[in-house]
């Protein structure tokens, strides 16, 4: 029986999404600070009117809701859900206020694709867009990545009843026992990467020939969108306009490491380097990258594209990892992929960008984790067919300690895994219906739900709103894992079939 | 810390180098 919601639960919700709004309000002072610096006066206006409406509602919202009230597990989760809707919406303004976008639902999808990290875009005229708009489209990535709730949980607000929007933004694993020193070290491990990677970058850049502030620029939005598992790039030809072999190993190695778990950060960071080689998402990650680099490697070589080794290495290697991390940085142009790699390739990306990273980190896809305890619990049942029915059969997996595997762990990590299947085949149904091919549906629907942002080129200003709308859910309900936005959806039920 | 960012880029280079000599004989094979 659903119980319909109390007053004080939908204040709650609200006061608490009203804070949520100022922040992202306040967080808009990046990009305004941008534009003053490089005197982008009509950017620097679109700024100031997207934080005016920010603060407006935020205020509002808090004046009219005020409560003491503590958070339970229904708030968060719900307060989580909308406030990714609530993100998507209001850090939109300024960028459909730059011109660059030919509806508001196109700049809500570029919001909503940056929060989600998946780095589709609808974008016009990306080489053209300001610094400060630049500035802002990256930082919404980096935000989405580290989670909006962990940037307002460090800055901003209480920590009482923080954990449960801790989970909700699919990060449960509690890294130090009080979460905001857990929200702490995940920015510490972030900032200290972003310092080496647009460090690199920088000086990659300017040994290529760019000018230092245009190198320096381009080196913290692409290493903020690698390491965030994004995929915006300032320039439309994507990681390709650089041409330099050298920022590609850089990219690789920090959207490889943004990937991985934030706890194995911790571990190897304190000390225990042997994690790297025992955990069971690296291990998990190495086997399904190499597999699928495999198949890959054998499709484009039967293609016949990439005559040479390090070609081969070179193309296929980047857009197979950037596939499986979620990051969707390319190097070959989105119609390459369908009309020069061939159907084995594009498939192995597919499958690659479905498995995705590791869990608690910036990735999406179903994770790492995930295929592994599932692999686990498939050797079990094998085994104990094998041996006799007596037989008591321990399975353990190593994530961070020894854990006897329980029919707990697999029951939740299939439970999501079948969630993430039928949000791809949903995508794809939907793809298709608006008359595109099979592969090439599953293949955008893929990326969209697990937060790559690889295109074949379906993703256009062109394409139907309706399948807009449809990436955009797939890629909300994908970075949440689902429990927050299904929590929203009956609590939205209750509050009309509950009694 | 320092020690520990090392051990990770080691990481990746080491599944850089695996996928450089996979791709290497895949393509020997199938030529």
């Amino acid at each position: 029986m659903l119980l319909r919601p109390k007053y004080s639960d939908i204040k709650i919700i609200l006061y608490y999404l009203g804070k949520i709004t100022l922040g992202i309000g306040l967080l808009m002072v990046i990009p305004l600070a941008t534009s003053i610096l490089f005197k982008e006066y009509n950017a620097m206006f679109d700024f100031l009117t997207g934080m005016a409406v920010c603060f407006s509602f935020g205020f509002l919202f808090i004046r009219i809701f005020f409560t003491n009230e503590d958070l339970d597990w229904m708030h968060g989760m719900i307060i989580v859900a909308l406030t990714w809707v609530a993100a998507a919406l209001f850090s939109a303004i300024p960028l459909y206020l730059s011109g660059h976008f030919a509806s508001f639902l196109d700049a809500c999808f570029d919001s909503m694709s940056g929060y989600a990290t998946t780095g589709l875009s609808l974008m016009a005229d990306i080489d053209h867009v300001s610094n400060a708009h630049n500035m802002w489209r990256h930082f919404i990535m980096y935000i989405g990545g580290q989670g909006i709730i962990v940037v307002v949980l460090t800055f901003l607000l209480r920590a009482t009843g923080a954990f449960t929007m801790y989970v909700g933004e699919a990060r449960e694993e509690r890294i130090l026992p009080n979460v905001i020193h857990t929200a702490r070290f995940i920015w510490l491990v972030s900032l200290v990467y972003l310092a080496i990677g647009t460090s690199a970058l920088f000086l990659t850049g300017v040994y290529e020939g760019m000018q230092p502030v245009r190198a320096f620029l381009h080196g913290l939005w692409i290493f903020m969108a690698a390491w965030d598992t994004g995929g915006f790039t300032p320039q439309s030809q994507n990681i390709l306009y650089y041409h330099s072999a050298i920022y590609e190993l850089i990219t690789i190695s920090m959207m490889f490491l943004g990937a991985l778990n934030f706890k194995l950060h911790y571990s190897v960071w304190t000390g225990n380097k042997k994690e790297l080689i025992k955990n069971i998402e690296v291990v998990t990650l190495f086997i399904t990258a190499l597999a699928t680099f495999s198949l890959c490697a054998i499709g484009l070589a039967k293609a016949g594209v990439y005559p040479e080794a390090i070609s081969l290495f070179r193309k296929g290697f980047y857009q197979l990892i950037s596939g499986h991390v979620g990051t969707g940085y390319s190097t070959v142009y989105p119609k390459q992929f369908v009309f020069e790699w061939g159907g084995l390739a594009l498939v192995a990306i597919t499958i690659a960008m479905a498995i995705g990273g590791s869990a608690c980190s910036t990735a999406g896809g179903i994770k790492a984790l995930r295929i592994g305890i599932i692999y686990k619990a498939l050797r079990q049942d094998i085994n104990r067919m094998i041996l006799n029915e007596n037989t008591v059969l321990l399975e353990k997996f190593h994530h961070i300690r020894d854990i006897v595997l329980e029919d707990k762990h697999v029951r939740s990590a299939a439970m999501i895994m079948l969630c993430y299947l039928a949000l791809y085949f949903a995508g794809a149904i939907a793809g298709m219906l608006f008359g595109y091919q099979p592969l090439e549906a599953l293949f955008e629907s893929v990326s969209a739900a697990a937060n790559v942002g690889l295109s074949c080129g379906i993703t256009a200003p062109s394409m139907p709103n309706a399948l807009k709308l449809t990436y955009m859910f797939q890629m909300w309900i994908g970075r949440l894992e689902f429990i927050s936005v299904f929590t929203l959806l009956q609590f939205l039920l209750s509050t009309v079939k509950g009694k | 810390m320092i020690s520990g960012i090392a051990a990770e880029i080691m990481l990746t280079a080491i599944l850089m180098s695996a996928a450089f000599i996979i791709g290497f004989i895949i393509l020997k094979v199938v030529r």
